[in-house]
């Protein structure tokens, strides 16, 4: 399938990760173009 | 105190782990967990006023990526090790009220994106035998929080249920030359009467095997070993034919139906298991609209489940529920 009709399908995926106050990770994610605000850890898929 | 101790009779591990008798049951809608923090409310365990999926550790998990050394010495055939592995809880919406079988395809669609993540990551942890992604729905199950969520254990072991799949895969595999989840749904599509839905990419029948009376199966139609090898258009297909299942089980008495939704696919030990095949499976407990199936002294003493309806006959009854869905 056409690169481009895969975009269209599949909305880029945001994957933002934070550490709470007891040092568990949690990972917010988002998806669309438009990437969340920077936290400690984040990447596109 | 966490700690995995070895059952030599089974050849199994049990996780000892007592911080769970306090975690939090069953807490009204204003004190729930999972929802975001709205400002000058009740803080949740999700410091942020709203969200679309969010996964974190378990507040209360049976394996921890640092655990406490065990409270006994392995002694000879009684042996004990840390509780080392992931327990993750995926939200599913910021929604309290709807649950899976409500969301739309799109949101579906999300979380099955997700769980490749999360299968993928946790999969390369070098503790990581087993990623077990699943969902426990409704109190007939032992829900503790309604809000509607999943969670994922990644095992540092591969775990019973799956290694004796994966052993029977093997087997017919080394006899037949062929995978037997491929044989399998060839067998259910041409039987037709165990079928409850199916699209290009799937599968979902009632297999004959039954153990439950509204058990069903969801299985790629291709042979796909993990989450990790669909297409797009396998991810988008299997959204779709989950909320057909899931909403055709709620059709069938009306009300919010509750399962245990689990997703098998191949471990992240690093071998090949090219036999093995990517499939879900609801364990609904419900038989009737009032009465529950227990498992009761065949099924947890003995290994033998007694089914008292018939395959064809449920899956006749979810088939005629199951309505077309459509995207956004």
């Amino acid at each position: 399938m056409p690169e481009q009709e895969d975009d269209k399908l599949q909305p880029p995926m945001h994957v933002r990760q934070i550490t709470l106050a007891d040092g568990r990770y949690m990972i917010f994610y988002t998806f669309g173009d438009e990437a969340p605000e920077a936290a400690e850890k984040e990447g596109d898929v | 105190m966490s700690e995995l101790r070895f059952n030599p009779l089974l050849g199994e591990w049990v996780a000892t782990a007592t911080q769970r008798q306090d975690r939090t049951f069953l807490p009204p809608p204003d004190f729930c967990p999972l929802c975001p923090t709205k400002p000058g409310h009740f803080p949740t365990e999700v410091p942020e006023p709203d969200y679309d999926i969010v996964v974190f550790e378990n507040r209360f998990p049976s394996l921890k990526r640092n655990p406490d050394e065990p409270v006994l010495e392995p002694d000879g055939i009684y042996d004990v090790r840390p509780s080392k592995g992931v327990c993750e809880v995926v939200l599913y919406t910021p929604d309290h009220y709807t649950t899976l079988a409500a969301a739309s395809l799109e949101r579906i669609f999300k979380l099955v994106r997700v769980w490749r993540h999360r299968y993928e990551e946790l999969g390369k942890l070098d503790f990581v035998d087993y990623v077990f992604i699943f969902e426990n729905k409704g109190e007939a199950v032992g829900v503790t929080l309604h809000h509607p969520h999943g969670q994922i254990y990644a095992y540092p072991f591969v775990p019973p249920v799956v290694k004796k799949e994966l052993e029977q895969c093997s087997k017919h595999f080394d006899e037949t030359g062929r995978c037997l989840l491929c044989d399998i749904v060839e067998k259910e599509l041409a039987f037709e009467k165990r079928v409850i839905a199916q699209n290009d990419s799937f599968a979902a029948y009632i297999p004959f095997f039954a153990r439950y009376p509204y058990e069903v199966h969801i299985t790629t139609r291709n042979h796909r070993k993990s989450l990790a090898e669909f297409s797009v258009d396998e991810e988008r297909k299997l959204a779709e034919i989950l909320k057909q299942v899931m909403a055709a089980y709620d059709r069938l008495f009306d009300r919010s139906f509750p399962y245990i939704m689990l997703l098998h696919q191949a471990p992240s030990d690093g071998k090949a298991y090219d036999y093995y095949h990517f499939h879900i499976e609801f364990y609904p407990p419900m038989r009737t609209a009032e009465k529950l199936k227990y498992l009761a002294g065949s099924e947890a003493g003995a290994g033998m489940f007694i089914n008292d309806t018939l395959a064809e006959e449920k899956a006749a009854e979810l088939r005629a529920l199951v309505e077309p869905v459509s995207w956004k």
